[in-house]
């Protein structure tokens, strides 16, 4: 069965971006959400297995998403790609139970080195 | 030459300083406009660090330098925050009033491209030229402002001094009137005065006639007639006639002497310019200005008077004077602001010395206002509606006089106006 | 007014990159004085020069530096910064406290360049376009005739940079000039091509 990945960003092109960056023989579903609340409620849905999730958002920004699925005991897997690349924005999200930090602009290498080493390929 | 021998040339003979140094802070090379200010070459100074180079102002220049680094952009100083980094002398050291040499400096880092940066070069720019010029425009901008400042506050005070001359010169046309006025009055009220005078002295003279007529008639015994006199006397209200006209003569000669008296006292004050010395009664010019005030005083405060018996004259301007209890009465009146009283006292309380005191219950005058009611015109009263000339006229006067006038009062208690004059005989030269 | 018509995707487009550009500003300025800081969403809008005055209303509550920019885009940053948070980011930035008039001139500057620096030169790397910063300078929007400007339109693209350790708050406003808008339009769309 294919996995829900729900790609969490408010940007367009950043959504794009991530999108294409993704392997091609991956065998998942994509989802999209344009800010935090969406992002909560495809989570609700199911539709989030993997999340990929963006720090600024409107609505409700990223580390508000980390801190409620931190205190509602959800078990996704949380890939934080972010242009917010200082030290103490990445401690704080690796604090709320991110598994990985990656920065914007997305390199899709990195991408798939971080999928492979979580053993989600 | 080729261009790669023509660069270091050029570098060297730059006008601007150009310091390459390394992340451990250590000059790389320089160019001339550091080797010659420092008298150490190009060859010597490679490998030598700031630290020992610059060891005062190390601390900043790695702060600088650190962020250049680590930023990977540009870090800059002006002359305005930091005049003189490097100790370097002024470019002009026999024509120039400074000492120092004033400097912009940038900092940028030095990479190629896509790696981290290897070097910081350091450019200083001698702005000495431009910062004193800078500065002389500062200190003239400022004295420009000072003295539009002074001139603004001279047309402010020109202004007021309008608004004063025009409040004065009303005020002066204001006394003609009142004086034309009272001239006016003077002769009418002057006659209507005599003539209830002989009103009365004829009436007197009649109403004896009548009497005597009336006794005549009861002597003659006929009863017919005496009973038809009584029955007129009873119609036409005789007795009640002979009473009520002495009140009606009386009132109106009393009435009459009232209007003479304040159009005396209005002709008095039409002439508060009138400057004539003579022997006078100071009492006397109290209450004439009492009687031309009553009106601003009587629903306000109530006069209390303490005039000391027998007090000599006075050797004095007296209209002068008069204006000077105007002004200390109007403000004593105006000072209280619902219902008060008005002390005024008059005394010798050593000999030589008269003093005059006007004391009211009224709002009071705080400490640093005190200090500047005798100044010309100060006024706390909005404008137009005082002159702000009036106690320093009064103070003017006094010291005419060659007397003192002094305040003291409480906010909130009242005011007290203390005035001393010397008792002088009038000078000899001036003749009578 | 003639302006350049900009389609939601570029805007899109053109708010991430900023967006990109302004965390490593934000990462820079954290580097400096070891202090989260927090970043808004980037605005982009064309103003006109009375719009573009609105900018300084909140007059003396607020320091201002103006730094121009040249090469393949033409403009200015502006950064506001708010007066009453400078103290606490003086200390957090070693100066004595509190700061001298000219310590705090030079801290303003300084902050000034780390961000528009880091700023611009994020945009610029990314769009692949060649731009050189000239020093900042500080600014008195009450000397500027703002009814005399000779521009009819101009893009404005704004971000917020709050210290809330230290209470301080500041926007970084990239002004670009109109001739230089197509050609930062030409870049994106190759971006999304």
């Amino acid at each position: 069965m294919p996995l829900n990945v729900t790609i969490a960003d408010d940007s367009a092109m950043s959504r794009k971006g991530i999108r294409r960056a993704l392997p091609a023989d991956w065998d998942v579903v994509i989802h999209e959400a344009c800010n935090g609340k969406e992002a909560l409620a495809a989570v609700d849905e199911g539709h989030a297995d993997v999340l990929f999730l963006d720090l600024t958002m409107p609505e409700m920004d990223g580390f508000e998403v980390l801190t409620y699925l931190k205190n509602h005991h959800k078990k996704i897997v949380v890939i934080v790609i972010s242009a917010d690349i200082q030290p103490q924005a990445q401690a704080l999200v690796y604090q709320l139970g991110a598994f990985r930090f990656l920065q914007k602009p997305l390199q899709a290498g990195q991408l798939h080195e971080v999928l492979h080493e979580m053993g989600l390929l | 030459m080729t261009l790669d021998e023509l660069f270091p040339y050029v570098i060297r003979q730059l006008p601007i300083g150009v310091c390459v140094v390394n992340p451990e802070y250590n000059v790389v090379t320089w160019n001339n406009f550091f080797a010659e200010r420092l008298n150490i070459t190009e060859q010597e100074v490679h490998g030598r660090t700031l630290a020992d180079l610059f060891p005062q102002q190390f601390a900043f220049l790695k702060r600088k330098i650190d962020s250049a680094f680590l930023l990977n952009h540009s870090s800059f100083s002006y002359w305005e925050q930091r005049p003189h980094v490097f100790q370097f002398q002024s470019s002009r050291p026999i024509t120039g009033e400074e000492t120092a040499m004033y400097q912009n400096i940038e900092l940028f880092p030095l990479s190629a491209p896509e790696a981290a940066p290897e070097f910081v070069c350091i450019i200083v720019h001698d702005v000495t030229v431009q910062a004193s010029y800078y500065q002389e425009l500062r200190r003239m901008a400022g004295q420009l402002e000072q003295e539009r400042d002074a001139q603004k506050e001279l047309l402010r005070k020109l202004k007021e001094t309008q608004s004063q001359l025009l409040q004065s010169e009303k005020m002066a046309s204001i006394g003609q009137l009142a004086a034309g006025v009272a001239h006016e009055i003077n002769n009418p009220i002057g006659y209507i005065n005599s003539n209830i005078q002989s009103l009365k002295d004829y009436m007197q003279t009649y109403t004896q006639y009548n009497q005597s007529l009336m006794q005549l008639i009861d002597s003659t015994g006929l009863d017919k007639l005496i009973a038809q006199k009584d029955l007129l006397a009873e119609e036409k209200q005789i007795n009640y006639l002979n009473e009520d006209i002495w009140d009606l003569i009386n009132e109106s000669l009393e009435g009459a002497e009232r209007v003479i008296a304040i159009v005396r006292s209005l002709k008095d004050f039409s002439h508060v310019d009138s400057s004539e010395w003579c022997y006078a009664d100071i009492t006397q010019g109290i209450e004439n200005t009492l009687k031309i005030l009553q009106h601003e005083i009587k629903y306000k405060a109530i006069v209390h008077r303490d005039y000391q018996p027998e007090l000599p004259l006075l050797y004095c301007q007296p209209m002068q004077l008069n204006q000077v209890f105007m002004n200390l009465l109007v403000n004593a009146a105006q000072a209280i602001e619902d219902k008060g009283d008005i002390y005024i006292s008059v005394q010798t309380p050593e000999s030589g010395v008269l003093e005059i005191k006007v004391r009211d219950t009224g709002c009071g005058i705080s400490n640093e206002i005190q200090q500047k009611i005798f100044e010309p015109f100060f006024t706390t009263k909005p404008v137009g509606s005082g002159t702000g000339l009036g106690l320093s006229l009064s103070y003017g006067i006094i010291k005419q006089h060659k007397g003192d006038i002094q305040v003291s009062s409480q906010p909130e208690q009242g005011t007290e106006f203390c005035i001393r004059l010397p008792i002088v005989d009038e000078p000899t030269d001036k003749g009578m | 007014m003639s302006t350049v018509q900009i389609s939601d995707d570029q805007k899109d487009a053109l708010q991430e990159i900023l967006n990109i550009s302004m965390g490593q500003a934000a990462n820079s300025l954290a580097r400096l004085i070891s202090c989260k800081i927090t970043l808004s969403i980037p605005q982009i809008s064309q103003t006109t020069p009375h719009e573009f005055s609105q900018l300084f209303e909140q007059g003396e509550t607020m320091h201002y530096t103006r730094q121009s920019f040249l090469g393949d885009l033409k403009g200015e940053m502006l950064c506001l910064m708010d007066k009453s948070g400078c103290d606490a980011f003086a200390e957090a930035m070693d100066y004595s406290n509190p700061p001298s008039a000219t310590e705090l001139q030079e801290l303003i500057l300084d902050v000034s360049n780390v961000l528009a620096g880091a700023c611009l030169l994020g945009m610029s790397k990314q769009l692949t376009l060649r731009n050189t910063l000239n020093p900042p300078m500080l600014f008195d929007p009450t000397l500027t005739d703002f009814s005399n400007l000779k521009w009819q339109s101009a893009l404005l693209m704004e971000v917020d940079f709050v210290v809330e350790r230290a209470n301080f708050s500041s926007r970084v406003i990239i002004c670009l000039e109109e001739s230089s808008i197509s050609e930062l339009i030409d870049r994106i769309d190759k971006l999304l091509e």
